[in-house]
């Protein structure tokens, strides 16, 4: 047999998939459409950078202040660094879709670069970038404030770095093993943004119970102070109070031997879950039969939408229960629905507590309401931007269909713009449990405001949608919006919380909410023929960008 | 009305420099089952995706049942139905659940698309999970499904792009059987394969399609004394048969498109 490949270093694989990457990179900017949203990235990525180096000097500023006054606290800096790292990827990078590098397995690979290739994958993380950045800013303030604590501050910062970074590909590489079929995925994803909501009644609950708690708490000091964040911390704490004595170096030396060690530790056991990968490991989607067969007759005898849509034009009927259908199974969306009367829920717990100092809310209960409908509108108006997100090849069956797109985008819109106003009305009960039933006014003014931001968002989402169609995973919370769409979103709530905010505080200014009511009205109703009308020449546009929508959503 | 059911005039579509169907005019008669072929990329999909309104052509003009697509896309969509290439399924639906829905979205009152959605999940024996989702089907489940969506409105005209792939012979076999019954009773067939068996089977006429030019079309036998009759003026070089045996039609196509290039010369370092 004539064989005659070469053998090929690590560095040259490593080199040929990083040329791959930047090839990828560069065939994706070939449409106009991806160009601008290329320079929508950018503009993006120079927000993004305002926060990242306000950060950066910040913590800098405080590493200096720190070291010079009060080096206690330079454990606290390495603690936002930590969590930064760890659970900012985890919210930004876990649930998302990403390029799966074991797709180069196929070919020959050697383990050391398949190892490299995922730990740059980490490095290049946006949470990772910004968290080495603050890490960068956190040494230079430390040097800055004391220049002879430069060589320690190089090695922990450096051996900090390596423990995050392997610790968060170990976290991820695991993750990947458990998310890997749909139905883990989304079970997954809803404990997670259960925990997430959990964790804003943390406080109510130290505030309450915590004297009891402080002495088990107390317990786990030790524990804690074994951790990365405190372990690098310490050790330049120690160094920054007594740079002189050998008590000092001891203890930064032994932080950096600890970080080391945990760096080995992770890198040991992220070589184990790698191999695993590395040998064929199966990580792909399974059917799940039973179980989906429960979640599906349980959510199909939830409702049944026949008597609400029975005045309806039949596509259009069809399209809102159909629409209703995907939002009882998305588990992302349903959570979505329940962060806003979870909120109310903590508010009202809160201000239960004596202690608290009285807020805006708190001394304008009847704000409360509003308040409340303003932030689910946040939260939820978003989805009516990318409306055939989790339709995917579905999107072929409506257009090959006998309707008009207005009609598809009316059911979709009737869907979302009814489940905003359930929203609102849950809300309301919701206060007038709690707290006290709002004025009729105030409802009225809270109602109307609702219904011209629902007009005006299902408006310019209709046209979002089909300018800028980007395919959603169903287990997804954290998807890749395009960035066109996410700079939508942020003009239009921008728009809607300074009109609202305007308003309401005229109003309360002229003692009459029936003023910021009628205002609302009349606002809303001069959008709904701007609705009408971008509906209608949304039929066309479907038609015109029929296309771009088949080939995004049927990726 | 027209006998024509499917009508093209120098129909086009470029993708920036590539041209990918280049002026073809095609006729297919009412009640034909008509086979659409070609190698990959030769423009069997484009053009599919064209008759149907998924994909704007670039030129021409397309007409089915005499209504002009571009003009009047409702009234030809309402007369069509399509198995596209990537199915056109929403998978968090439940099979019936889908079924229905695209029955009301071709017009069907709820009753009607509930009772021929419960026939068809029958008829295409995925009446077994009536809970799954889409989502949770196999493959060929996903491919009886779409054929099936794509009946529901009893379509004049019904388009299949690649209906068989991945389908189980046994599904295949009913399939086969259905659509047969439905040319017998006047519906126009528009179907592209890659198994030419399948669709020398089933097709009275054909198509083929190569770099986006109409190579040959006509019914089978037309198209076998064509390659005959063009090989004999060429000195009777023409794929190896018994004699007395007719071509087939994979002879038939390799013969139009010319795929019996030797190319074992040209990759001699192959093992």
């Amino acid at each position: 047999m004539n064989f005659q490949t070469n053998k090929i270093t690590v560095g040259r694989q490593i080199g040929l998939i990083a040329g791959l990457r930047w090839r990828l990179a560069l065939n994706s900017v070939r449409t106009t459409q991806a160009k601008f949203e290329l320079a929508a990235k950018i503009l993006l990525g120079l927000l993004s950078s305002v926060v990242v180096l306000g950060g950066g000097f910040g913590l800098g500023a405080a590493a200096y202040f720190a070291v010079a006054k009060r080096p206690e606290l330079l454990v606290v800096l390495f603690l936002i660094v930590f969590v930064i790292w760890q659970f900012m990827s985890l919210l930004v990078g876990a649930f998302s879709v990403e390029f799966d590098f074991r797709n180069l397995l196929r070919f020959p690979l050697r383990f050391p670069a398949f190892y490299i290739i995922s730990l740059a994958y980490g490095l290049f993380d946006f949470p990772a970038v910004m968290a080495l950045i603050w890490l960068v800013c956190i040494g230079a303030g430390i040097t800055l404030a004391t220049p002879a604590l430069l060589p320690w501050t190089l090695l922990i910062l450096a051996a900090f770095a390596a423990t995050n970074l392997l610790m968060n590909r170990l976290i991820f590489s695991w993750l990947e093993r458990l998310l890997a079929q749909r139905g883990t995925r989304e079970k997954f994803f809803m404990i997670f943004i259960a925990t997430m909501l959990s964790i804003q009644f943390v406080g109510i609950a130290v505030e309450r119970w915590g004297k009891q708690t402080l002495p088990y708490l107390q317990t786990l000091k030790p524990l804690l102070q074994a951790l990365p964040p405190s372990l690098a911390g310490l050790g330049l704490e120690a160094v920054a109070r007594t740079t002189a004595l050998w008590s000092g170096k001891t203890a930064a030396a032994t932080s950096f031997i600890c970080l080391t060690a945990y760096a080995a530790v992770f890198g040991l056991l992220l070589r184990r879950r790698l191999l695993s990968q590395y040998r064929g490991e199966e990580l792909g989607e399974s059917e799940t039969p039973q179980a989906v067969d429960k979640a599906s007759s349980s959510s199909a005898s939830v409702f049944s939408t026949a008597f609400f849509t029975s005045f309806l034009p039949g596509p259009v009927a069809a399209m809102v229960e159909k629409e209703l259908r995907y939002m009882v199974r998305n588990g992302p969306l349903l959570m979505t629905l329940v962060i806003p009367p979870v909120m109310v829920l903590f508010f009202t717990m809160t201000w239960a507590n004596p202690r608290h100092t009285p807020g805006f809310l708190q001394r304008s209960p009847d704000m409360m309401f509003p308040s409340s409908v303003g932030y689910a509108l946040l939260v939820l108006a978003p989805f009516a931007l990318n409306s055939f997100a989790y339709d995917g090849r579905g999107i072929q069956l409506l257009l090959a269909a006998p309707v008009r797109f207005r009609e598809v985008l009316l059911g979709k819109n009737l869907a979302l713009g009814g489940t905003i106003l359930a929203e609102g009305l849950a809300i309301w009960g919701l206060v007038a449990l709690l707290r006290e039933p709002p004025s009729i006014a105030t409802v009225a003014a809270t109602l109307c405001m609702l219904l011209f931001a629902i007009f005006l968002n299902l408006t310019a989402g209709n046209v979002l949608s089909l300018r800028a169609p980007r395919g959603f995973d169903f287990g997804s919370f954290r998807q890749k919006q395009s960035p066109i769409t996410v700079l939508a979103v942020l003009g239009i709530q921008l728009f809607l919380v300074i009109i609202s905010v305007g308003v309401f505080i005229a109003a309360r200014w002229l003692e009459s909410m029936w003023i910021a009511a009628g205002i609302f009205l009349v606002l809303a109703v001069a959008t709904l023929p701007v609705y009408s009308a971008v509906l209608d020449y949304c039929s066309g546009l479907a038609l015109r960008r029929r296309e771009t929508l088949t080939a995004e959503l049927c990726k | 009305m027209s006998d024509l059911a499917i009508q093209t005039e120098t129909l086009s579509r470029r993708f920036g420099e590539l041209v990918a169907v280049d002026q073809i005019n095609m006729a297919v008669e009412t009640g034909q089952f008509f086979g659409f072929l070609g190698p990959n990329g030769a423009g069997k999909s484009t053009t599919i995706k064209m008759l149907t309104g998924l994909l704007q052509p670039t030129a021409g003009r397309v007409r089915i049942l005499g209504h002009d697509l571009e003009r009047e896309p409702i009234e030809v969509k309402r007369r069509i139905g399509v198995v596209p290439e990537g199915l056109a399924l929403f998978e968090r639906l439940t099979g019936a659940e889908y079924l229905n829905f695209v029955g009301r979205m071709y017009g069907l009152d709820r009753a009607t698309s509930a009772q021929r959605s419960a026939e068809l999940l029958e008829f295409m024996q995925l009446a077994e999970r009536p809970k799954s989702l889409v989502a949770d089907y196999s493959h060929g489940m996903k491919k009886k499904l779409a054929l099936a969506a794509a009946v529901i409105h009893g379509p004049q005209v019904l388009f299949l792009d690649e209906p068989f792939e991945g389908v189980d012979a046994i599904a295949a076999g009913t399939l086969k059987a259905m659509l047969s019954r439905m040319v017998a009773r006047g519906v126009t067939i528009f179907l592209t394969s890659h198994v030419l068996e399948i669709v020398e089977r089933l097709c009275s006429h054909v198509a083929i399609i190569h770099k986006g030019h109409i190579v040959a079309q006509g019914s089978i036998e037309e198209l076998r004394a064509g390659v005959e009759a063009r090989a004999a003026a060429a000195g009777g070089l023409l794929a190896p048969h018994e004699e007395g045996e007719t071509l087939t039609l994979e002879q038939i196509f390799l013969e139009i498109v010319g795929g019996s290039k030797d190319t074992a010369q040209e990759l001699s370092w192959l093992a």
